[in-house]
């Protein structure tokens, strides 16, 4: 069965789950586009959540990445517009005892070079009074790997995650956890080559650890939300010491809402994320001259997100409730919902998005409770 | 001395969730009716398909991904 098949079999999946609508149900349709020197990506998403009887809920979303300028190596022998794609799909179910609740999920993502398979369990435990929430994620993942004209690689991944999240006062909420993941396998980009020592040759086993803590506070007499956000990472190879990995980065991000009237808000957000490069990584000039690897490396990469670099990222997102639709026949169906659009500049030390002026990110969106 | 900060930062992260989870004895800081304010859209920390489509594209562009409970998808190797 084809993706485009699939898609024409959920979308009347949804449709019936919509018959049958409960109080927290919701669906919500967005699109993304991002562009860059030289890739440039839209992608059409479906995403919904739907309560049913006996404290179980269901949810899921399928999405399409229409990709352009796809590497060389994939045989493109020029750019054709969005000709490379890769299908996402997810379920989401659960089922909640009071303020317990225990869910799994299954997501598929398919692109003709790499498929990707991730199960995983997650649990919910409301606590001194429903005013906290302690969150613990488990999932296990296998990605099959089939370059064109190179041997078939695979990966393997391991997640762990817990999370608390706290309300510390009527407008103020916390919230911080710890991640591991396992990851064991092919963990470079099978079409970026070295000249003289080919291409990428990447430690295989790689332990990462992220904590992270974010923090929002509301004032009501400005209509203000605010809200900020920062996170660690470090990783190690299996014997738990930075071995040829060692990467550590900081990630800091801060937004600010207003709300414009009684229907309208505008977000301003801004993310800096600085990360230190991989013992095995070193950046060699364009040209290739005094080349930084020796002959016999053991490891190497030219993929520069490897390397120690740092990221800007400002964006603006406005969103509009539709309640001024309400009573005008037809359009009164979407008066619940809300529409919101998107955009931010991606702005790295790296080729990707620093001395060719960055990356254009925009996203929009229409979300209808029903 | 990463290394020691961040086990550090877990061990803290342990010990706060546990004594707020095991402080049943004292009120909590806020009851359900008090939560209209923490229940707004500009109070929520993740949103969904929009945080997920940023990550992935992170990820593809940071060696150092992760931390917002988003695990799996493509390579991203464009």
């Amino acid at each position: 069965m084809g993706p485009t098949a699939r898609l024409g079999l959920v979308l009347p999946l949804l449709c019936a789950l919509a018959a049958h609508a409960g109080a927290e149900d919701r669906i919500s349709v967005r699109g993304a586009y991002y562009r860059e020197e030289s890739t440039r990506v839209v992608q059409p998403m479906l995403e919904f959540s739907k309560d049913l009887p006996a404290g179980f809920d269901v949810g899921g979303h399928t999405l399409v990445d229409a990709i352009t300028s796809a590497s060389i190596g994939q045989g493109v022998a020029q750019d054709r517009l969005f000709q490379e794609r890769r299908y996402e799909g997810a379920i989401v179910a659960g089922k909640s005892w009071g303020h317990t609740r225990l869910g799994g999920f299954f997501r598929h993502s398919n692109e003709p070079d790499y498929v990707s398979n991730t199960v995983g369990l997650t649990f919910a435990h409301g606590v001194w009074e429903n005013s906290g929430t302690l969150m613990v994620n488990l999932a296990a993942g296998h990605d099959d790997i089939q370059p064109k004209f190179q041997d078939p690689k695979k990966l393997d991944l391991v997640f762990g995650g817990v999370a608390y999240q706290q309300a510390l006062s009527p407008v103020m909420i916390a919230e911080a956890g710890y991640e591991a993941f396992y990851l064991n396998g092919f963990q470079g980009n099978p079409y970026l080559s070295h000249p003289s020592l080919g291409r990428g040759r990447i430690p295989a086993v790689r332990l990462r650890h992220v904590v992270a803590a974010r923090i929002a506070r509301f004032v009501p007499a400005l209509g203000v939300a605010a809200q900020l956000h920062y996170r660690f990472y470090l990783d190690q190879d299996s014997s738990l010491r930075a071995g040829p990995w060692g990467m550590v980065a900081h990630s800091v991000e801060g937004r600010v809402s207003k709300e414009l009237g009684r229907d309208v808000e505008v977000r301003l957000s801004y993310r800096f994320h600085s990360q230190g490069g991989a013992g095995f990584y070193c950046k060699n000039p364009p040209n290739f001259l005094n080349d930084c690897y020796e002959m016999n490396a053991l490891f190497h990469s030219v993929d520069e997100k490897f390397g120690g670099l740092s990221t800007h990222l400002p964006e603006v997102k406005l969103t509009w409730d539709l309640r001024v639709l309400r009573g005008r026949g037809f359009f009164d169906l979407f008066a619940l919902g809300a529409v919101d659009i998107s955009y931010g500049i991606f702005f790295q030390t790296s080729h990707y998005g620093g001395q060719w002026g960055g990356a254009h990110l925009l996203q929009t969106g229409y979300s209808l409770p029903f | 001395m990463s290394h020691r900060l961040a086990t550090l930062g877990f061990v803290g992260f342990v010990v706060l969730a546990c004594s707020l989870s095991a402080g049943c004895g004292h009120q909590p800081p806020v009851k359900p009716w008090q939560r209209q304010y923490l229940a707004k859209r500009s109070m929520q920390f993740d949103g969904g398909l929009e945080t997920r489509f940023r990550q992935h594209l992170l990820s593809s562009r940071e060696g150092a991904d992760g931390g917002y409970g988003h695990v799996g998808g493509g390579c991203g190797c464009n």
